[in-house]
């Protein structure tokens, strides 16, 4: 972190240099010299570190960052590397003040950004545009927002489950409903699973815009892929991590226990789960998100910096909702009607 | 106290709730919608969102319960036997309601 500035320097010109998501290198803001920050061994950024919850790991690779900003609205903590400065939070769009020593651990990995501001603005607006029971002119309004490229914090982690079930399920046929219990092991190979490394990155943008994460595409953290952008720092432990995402693991284990069971109204599951071989990376993943406010609202848009892929939070419109409600309403009643008219007689 | 109306003005009272109770299922419905198409196969959030069903199916199956009832009602013309035959029905939508317990 201390060799920063000078690294993001030009060697021809001395001006400064941001990363390029369309040549994929550092470019020169002043005389438009590129320079490649990829290196023979980049392939060692796929390496996993093995993680035993039973043994006292104490990690010692905490850096302070030489400039961090704080969110003043949602407390998230961002680091700025280089040009193209934002005076905004670009979790929650809120004021940032410069703070000083933010300790974190070591990012072991990204993936750098390929898609570029312009192109993740056009894609935004076209997943606004297609939206059904949106308002009119949402993608106008969308228009207006502005798009910030973060380097958000990931985890991936490797496990091994033993996992033991019971639950019950609904039997069907006969007169009566029968209500049956079932047991069972299984063993469950989570690989490379995707959890966020901070409160601030939401489920939704691991899960809407992060399908085609590949290991295979990342590479060794270096500062010259953050310059020109926004990205938070790792402050999570490893335990802390794991129980952050207990929560999802859970539901995960769950639909599993449900598809092997294989039965109609599967419920009251309860399960024991013995986990080994966990392997974790701590990693950054390129983001752009877009902030728009409608109604006094404020919803984001977040688009991959990997490959574009969309999804965001959007308005309802309520009188569009009506017009299916509606609809739906007449054809159910007067399905009903028709069948209550049959019953009849 | 319902007895005293006509069918039809029932269906037409029917239509108005149903249409405004709708609001929250419809919106339910577009966001399952939504995460079947966008969100990550098998992830988290999906299945959060799949479980948005059990309304609209709660929705959809008292709408329907009323529509047949009011059906019969407007048919028959008797009102006290249209109803008993309303009531035997609360039982097969019931059995219904659990083996769609498992359905994703
Ligand atoms: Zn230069
Ligand atoms: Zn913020």
């Amino acid at each position: 972190m201390q060799a920063d500035q000078s690294a993001l320097q030009c060697n021809a010109c001395g001006g400064l240099c941001y990363f390029s998501p369309e040549r994929s290198a550092l470019e020169c803001l002043s005389c438009g010299e590129c320079y490649d920050l990829g290196q023979p061994d980049d392939y060692l950024a796929r390496d996993e570190f093995a993680h035993r919850p039973d043994v006292a790991e104490p990690e010692d690779n905490i850096t302070p960052a030489q400039r961090t900003h704080q969110c003043q609205n949602c407390g998230g903590e961002v680091l700025f590397t280089g040009p193209a400065l934002s005076a905004h939070c670009p979790y929650c769009n809120g004021p940032v003040v410069l703070v000083s020593g933010d300790a974190g651990y070591r990012t072991m990995a990204l993936i750098p950004f390929r898609v570029d501001a312009a192109f993740a603005k056009r894609l935004a607006q076209k997943w606004a545009a297609s939206r059904v029971a949106c308002p009119a002119g949402l993608a106008d309004v969308v228009a207006q927002g502005d798009v910030a490229g973060l380097y958000a914090p990931f985890w991936t982690f490797d496990s091994d489950e033993v996992v033991q079930y019971w639950a019950n399920f609904v039997k069907p046929g006969g007169k009566a409903i029968r209500i049956s219990s079932t047991k069972g092991q299984m063993k469950i190979a989570f690989d490379d699973m995707l959890m966020p490394a901070s409160p601030h990155v939401t489920p939704l943008i691991r899960d809407g815009i992060l399908h085609d994460f590949d290991p295979r595409d990342l590479k060794p953290y270096r500062a010259g892929y953050l310059a020109g952008f926004a990205a938070e720092r790792h402050h999570q432990t490893v335990a802390e991590g794991i129980a952050a995402n207990s929560a999802d693991k859970d539901l995960l284990i769950r639909n599993h226990i449900k598809y092997k069971i294989d039965r109609t109204g599967v419920h009251g599951i309860r399960y024991l789960t013995d986990t080994s071989g966990i392997h974790y990376r701590r990693i950054l993943l390129p983001v752009w998100i877009l902030h728009y406010s409608y109604g006094g609202h404020a919803y984001k848009i977040a688009v991959s910096g990997i490959d574009g892929r969309t999804f965001g939070e959007r308005p309802f419109a309520r009188r569009r909702l009506a017009l299916y409600s509606a609809a739906i309403s007449a054809c159910v009643i007067a399905l009903g009607m028709a069948i209550g008219a049959a019953a009849a007689f | 106290m319902l007895a005293e109306t006509s069918p039809l003005f029932a269906a037409a009272a029917l239509f108005g709730l149903s249409t405004y109770f709708g609001l929250i299922p419809i919106h339910k419905l577009i966001q399952m919608h939504e995460a079947r198409h966008e969100l990550r196969q098998g992830s988290a959030s999906r299945l959060r969102r799949a479980g948005g069903w059990v309304v609209v199916a709660l929705w959809l199956l008292t709408v329907m319960w009323c529509a047949v009832f009011i059906g019969d009602w407007w048919a028959s013309g008797d009102y006290q036997a249209a109803s008993e035959r309303a009531w035997q029905r609360i039982g097969i939508l019931a059995k219904l309601a659990a083996s769609a317990g498992g359905v994703r």
